[in-house]
């Protein structure tokens, strides 16, 4: 079983720990503890959004902790990106749902082409794509909206639920790892927020990019969208989750420090 | 370049001597535009080892695991080298691997035991420098100049000077029947900046944000350091004029650099 925690009466937060391992490329060398992977089960009286369907090392985790929460429901996959963490389980959970579904981000790519899964499948299960900015309505969300990353490598999406406030990040605001198995994924204040420094060294093990851009218009962006949306609860699929407006300010204000702040002098 | 009425090349295509490209092309719409983009793969044949660089698309599998198997001609792949985890370039990994029992995966494969929890056994770890030798030719790892995922890696072939690069080199064709399999050099027309625009824009979206001159640095260098004859991107036609093609790219790169800065 993954571990299951609660963001709020709806939505649920399924997390496999790994340890930090040196050799991850996108972790800094000398971290340590534990990194969260997670999955986001968001629900509706008749269908479930599962956003991320998780690294295919902890398949049998994430389905065993899927069928529980969301029941008969109708299963809506939306992976964030095509990244690994995000479309592992994609042909697995797609071939043992009987009911399901699949919205993308991509572009070109046929939407159940991202991954292999059973013939009948392929041809059979409804699957379209999103852009940014569109609302999941139509999926049977009335309450999603996806939000334009202001940080990302590959075609990403966010998602801001306007009911209880939490922007699903992706893989942005992931940089906070646990230091034991114990400590709960879900932080609900700011206390021990790792410093600037930490968080700007583990932004660029990730997004290397960022080490050599010009931020003033990236700066601007956030600054509008954080203006837009308050966020009252930070969801990325790596790392910890931070629940509470206050402990969300905090932790955003310290990664526009780090990203936009932070010299090394 | 191509006229009219010749009989147009199609997949597999061999552009240097066994050396065979493979590619799905997938149609979207750009500005009202209809273009193709191509996701390929390429099957370097050595004397007594065979390396595919890339895996191509799940999606189209079926179609690529029969041609791969009429150019092999009952030879078996040794090396499946994925340039960077994600779907066009590690997406048919896993069938390969049990296609080939004997075959290692290769690459940067920092995180794949997360993907291939079974197949780690199989792992063989590269990086910039290390050298698949596969009898007449081998294959360098080289840095990979552009990328989007970090643990992302080029290749350099030592016999035909073919330079893999990824998503490097990137640009769309015209969405008209048999353009696919065609060359640069052989379009009816020649790749502007703008055709790099789609994939530059979006798997390699932070260039806007980064001075475009230092990336074109990281380029120039790669191709100092490995001269190639021919450029063969994933997300391209293969490159045979690799002089005016760079200059295509370091346009494409120039064009976003700063777009809404
Ligand atoms: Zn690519
Ligand atoms: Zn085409």
């Amino acid at each position: 079983m993954s571990r299951v925690e609660q963001l709020s009466d709806n939505i649920y937060v399924l997390s496999d720990l790994e340890p930090a391992d040196p050799a991850r490329s996108w972790l800094p060398s000398d971290t340590s503890g534990f990194e969260p992977f997670n999955k986001y089960v968001f629900l509706e009286d008749d269908c479930a959004l599962l956003i991320e369907t998780g690294a295919a090392a902890h398949d049998e985790s994430i389905q065993e902790s899927l069928r529980e929460i969301v029941k008969d429901r109708l299963l809506v996959i939306l992976p964030t990106r095509s990244e690994l963490e995000s479309i592992g389980n994609m042909g697995s959970i797609i071939d043992n749902f009987p009911r399901v579904e699949l919205i993308t981000t991509t572009r070109a790519l046929p939407p159940l082409g991202l991954a292999h899964m059973r013939p009948d499948r392929r041809e059979s299960v409804k699957a379209r794509r999103i852009v940014r900015g569109e609302k999941l309505a139509g999926a049977g969300f009335p309450t999603l909206d996806t939000v334009t990353p202001i940080i990302r490598i590959l075609n990403t999406i966010w998602i801001h639920d306007r009911r209880s406030g939490i922007l699903f990040t992706s893989d942005t605001f992931s940089n906070e790892l646990l230091p034991d198995q114990e400590t709960p994924t879900i932080r609900r204040d700011s206390f021990g927020l790792p410093d600037v420094a930490a968080v700007r060294r583990s932004i660029i093990a990730r997004f290397d990019w960022v080490e050599r851009a010009r931020t003033q218009a990236l700066q601007r962006q956030w600054a509008d969208l954080f203006k837009r949306i308050k966020p009252t609860g930070i969801a990325p699929s790596l790392g910890r989750v931070t629940m509470g407006a206050d402990a969300a300010a905090d932790v955003i204000n310290l990664y526009s420090r780090a990203l936009f702040e932070f010299s090394e002098g | 370049m191509a006229r009219d009425g010749e009989a147009r090349p199609s997949f597999p295509r061999e552009i240097a001597p066994n050396t065979f490209w493979f590619s799905t092309c997938l149609p979207f719409s750009v500005n009202g535009r209809e273009v193709h983009n191509h996701n390929s793969c390429f099957l370097v044949i050595g004397r007594d080892r065979v390396a595919l660089v890339d895996t191509g698309l799940p999606f189209s599998w079926d179609e690529l695991k029969g041609q791969l198997l009429d150019v092999l001609a009952g030879r078996d792949i040794d090396y499946v080298f994925a340039t960077h985890p994600e779907s066009p370039h590690m997406g048919n990994a896993g069938p390969l691997m049990d296609m080939f029992p004997q075959a290692q995966l290769v690459g940067d494969l920092r995180n794949y035991h997360l993907y291939y929890p079974k197949l780690t056994h199989r792992f063989s770890h590269k990086r910039e420098g290390d050298v698949l030798d596969l009898g007449d030719r081998q294959l360098i790892m080289v840095p990979a100049a552009v990328h989007d995922l970090k643990n992302t890696l080029w290749g350099y072939d030592t016999l035909h000077h073919v330079l893999f690069v990824s998503d490097g080199y990137p640009y769309t064709h015209e969405h008209e029947a048999g353009q696919c399999a065609l060359t640069s050099e052989e379009l009816p027309y020649a790749p502007a900046p703008e055709d790099t625009g789609p994939v530059i824009e979006g798997a390699l979206g932070w260039t806007r944000h980064v001075d475009a001159e230092l990336v074109i640095a990281d380029v120039l260098e790669v191709l100092r350091r490995y001269p190639p004859s021919i450029i063969a991107p994933a997300h391209g036609g293969v490159v045979t004029n690799p002089e005016q093609l760079t200059e295509v790219f370091k346009g494409g790169l120039r064009r976003v650099s700063g777009a809404d800065a």
